[in-house]
């Protein structure tokens, strides 16, 4: 308490010595510290943000750790300490700034709070034990990667962020992050911690509350296993899928690995689009990994980076088949690492970023939890648009130009608000149309691109209903009708039963051609 | 870093005016024909790709995290 009170030991520039320091509790040595990754890639990560200075509350009581140390730690013969510190990163010495505000709180001190909020990077939980890295919230900023809410070349996407309100000394401030923290490897290994990380986006979003490690481990051991719940050896499969279930969710899965698959060559296209469709929804993904032939892990995918060549020869395109990396929250190397996907789906972390040993990883499976209003799964979406567009190169052989489709799950809510920000281009009265037109909660958004940019034709998927009803409700024209006349003179002069027996479905044509006739 | 509506509209004209010609071609109705049981063929294999997707022996999934 004392140093609180102490406004120097309050305040720490921002160098690997204090960081280091001021991350130490008596039982850690610096070599401890060293030859932790996550404290190093945290580290070059407030670097690479231009980190200048850190504040230290030195007695900060955390929920999350609270619930271990009621589980576990304060029922252990050894002491353990119930408090944590929290450390905040500015981009600036905000010393002067913070106790102006404090000493005048009562004046108009909006340009200073703006400019305390501008300068804030985020926080980090301290834990009292070997494991150090507690809730951590750090901003993912232009400083170490683009960022855009479309799906530009170049650029990284990362639409899994929420909001954490702090408060710091009465001081209200935001940061734009998803939770962080490494395994304490009693309570949490690897698969609690990805998992908890998952359900701090999902669970609120929803309407529930986030567990904490230790209901996510307990929830998870319910599935009959013959190893113990507390400490924990790690989770299986199953047993993630179990604790999602039991936290009102449902669980969606992807197999990757052609070791699951009996060997059966598994479609890169597919594996990204759905990871894509999810994410750009803001759902993030549980990846099961193996490490060096023999080891597995568990992390959490939060974005991805695109980009901007189209992959060449492909009958088939997706926006997702340019990602060439993913934003990974991996508790043993750091918040954000980056995986780099390679041809073959295997992922790769670059050695001298990371900061660990392990280069190489392979995906064996991915999880969603996902609200269970979410039916109509991705796969049957995925088939249809394959289709289409295997059907629109057909009748068109010789063309200059590419297709993608870009194809995720939205809500009512955030398409409405898409039709209404300035970035979207639509006709004013098909505009007005669809703002006044009541759409389901969820729905898969398909929308097919013309060289990367020219949206043309927007196809929309009910993903509240069944797997086996008739899910698409809407499709129109954007930004010109020069396209989608080519597809209606084709449509109309096709054979009906061509179509179907092409596309497998009569209920499908009769849609697109209803649709198709509108505009 | 979000691109600005006026910019956008610029980029979208001028990739427009680049394949205008293309877009305004006709359907080719007899490439269709020629070609679309082929294409049935391969709309089929992607189904069995994305069915093995779904796959998994329960065995796999009792595997431990444990890194």
């Amino acid at each position: 308490m004392d140093q609180i009170a102490n406004p120097d030991s309050f305040f720490k520039i921002f160098n690997f010595e204090n960081y280091s320091e001021v991350l130490k509790f008596e039982s850690l040595t610096y070599d401890d510290l060293t030859n932790n990754s996550n404290i190093k890639n945290i580290y070059t990560f407030l670097e690479n943000q231009n980190c200048k200075e850190i504040i230290i509350e030195a007695h900060y009581n955390d929920k999350f750790y609270l619930d271990d140390y009621l589980h576990f730690y304060g029922s252990c013969f050894q002491s353990y300490k119930r408090f944590c510190k929290r450390l905040h990163f500015f981009t600036a010495s905000v010393k002067n700034l913070i106790i102006e505000i404090i000493d005048n709180y009562e004046e108009d001190n909006t340009e200073k709070l703006n400019e305390l909020q501008n300068n804030y990077l985020g926080f980090l939980i301290v834990r009292p034990l070997n494991t150090i890295i507690g809730r951590t919230a750090i901003t993912f900023s232009s400083a170490n990667n683009n960022i855009d809410i479309g799906h530009r070349s170049n650029f990284a996407h990362i639409f899994t962020l929420k909001t954490y309100n702090v408060n710091l000394l009465g001081i209200p401030l935001v940061v734009k992050s998803l939770g962080f923290q490494e395994q304490d490897q009693t309570i949490s290994a690897c698969a609690t911690s990805a998992l908890w990380t998952i359900l701090e986006k999902t669970n609120p979003r929803f309407g529930y509350y986030t567990p904490t490690p230790y209901e996510i481990t307990q929830k998870a051991s319910e599935f009959i296993s013959i190893s113990r719940a507390i400490p924990s050896s790690g989770l299986t499969g199953m047993q993630v899928m179990n604790s999602i279930k039991k936290f009102g969710l449902e669980a969606e899965f992807m197999s990757i690995s052609e070791e699951n698959t009996l060997g059966i060559k598994i479609d890169r296209n597919a594996v990204l689009s759905l990871c894509y469709a999810y994410l750009k929804g803001g759902f993030p993904l549980f990846l099961a990994l193996k490490i060096n032939d023999s080891d597995y892990h568990a992390t959490a995918i939060l974005g991805y980076h695109l980009k901007d060549v189209i992959p060449p020869n492909q009958d088939f395109n997706t926006i997702a088949n340019r990602i060439d990396c993913f934003f990974v929250h991996d508790d043993i190397v750091g918040p954000f690492t980056r995986y780099y996907v390679k041809d073959d789906l295997s992922l790769y972390l670059n050695k001298e970023e990371s900061h660990h040993n392990y280069v190489k990883v392979d995906p064996l499976y991915i999880v969603i939890p996902v609200y269970h209003k979410v039916r109509y799964p991705y796969s049957k979406v995925y088939s249809i648009l394959g289709k289409l567009m295997r059907m629109m190169n057909m009748i068109d052989r010789d063309k200059k130009y590419s297709l993608e489709w870009d194809c995720y799950l939205t809500t009512v809510n955030q398409y409405k608000k898409s039709l209404i920000s300035p970035s979207f281009i639509i006709d004013e009265k098909l505009k007005r149309d669809l703002l006044f037109k009541s759409f389901p909660r969820f729905f898969w958004k398909c929308t097919l691109f013309i060289n990367k940019i020219v949206a043309q034709i927007e196809l929309l998927v009910d993903a509240t209903e069944g797997p086996n009803s008739m899910p698409f409700f809407k499709m129109y024209p954007i930004n010109d009708n020069i396209y989608w006349q080519k597809i209606k003179t084709f449509i109309n002069e096709a054979e009906n039963h061509t179509l179907i027996q092409y596309l497998k479905s009569p209920r499908l044509v009769q849609f697109l051609q209803d649709e198709i006739n509108k505009f | 870093m979000q691109i600005t509506k006026k910019k956008l509209k610029e980029e979208i004209l001028k990739v427009l005016a680049e394949v205008a010609d293309d877009l305004k071609k006709a359907p080719d109705m007899e490439g269709f024909m020629n070609n679309y049981k082929d294409a049935i063929k391969k709309n089929e294999e992607l189904d069995e790709k994305i069915k093995q997707t779904q796959l998994i022996s329960d065995q796999f999934l009792l595997r431990r995290f444990t890194i």
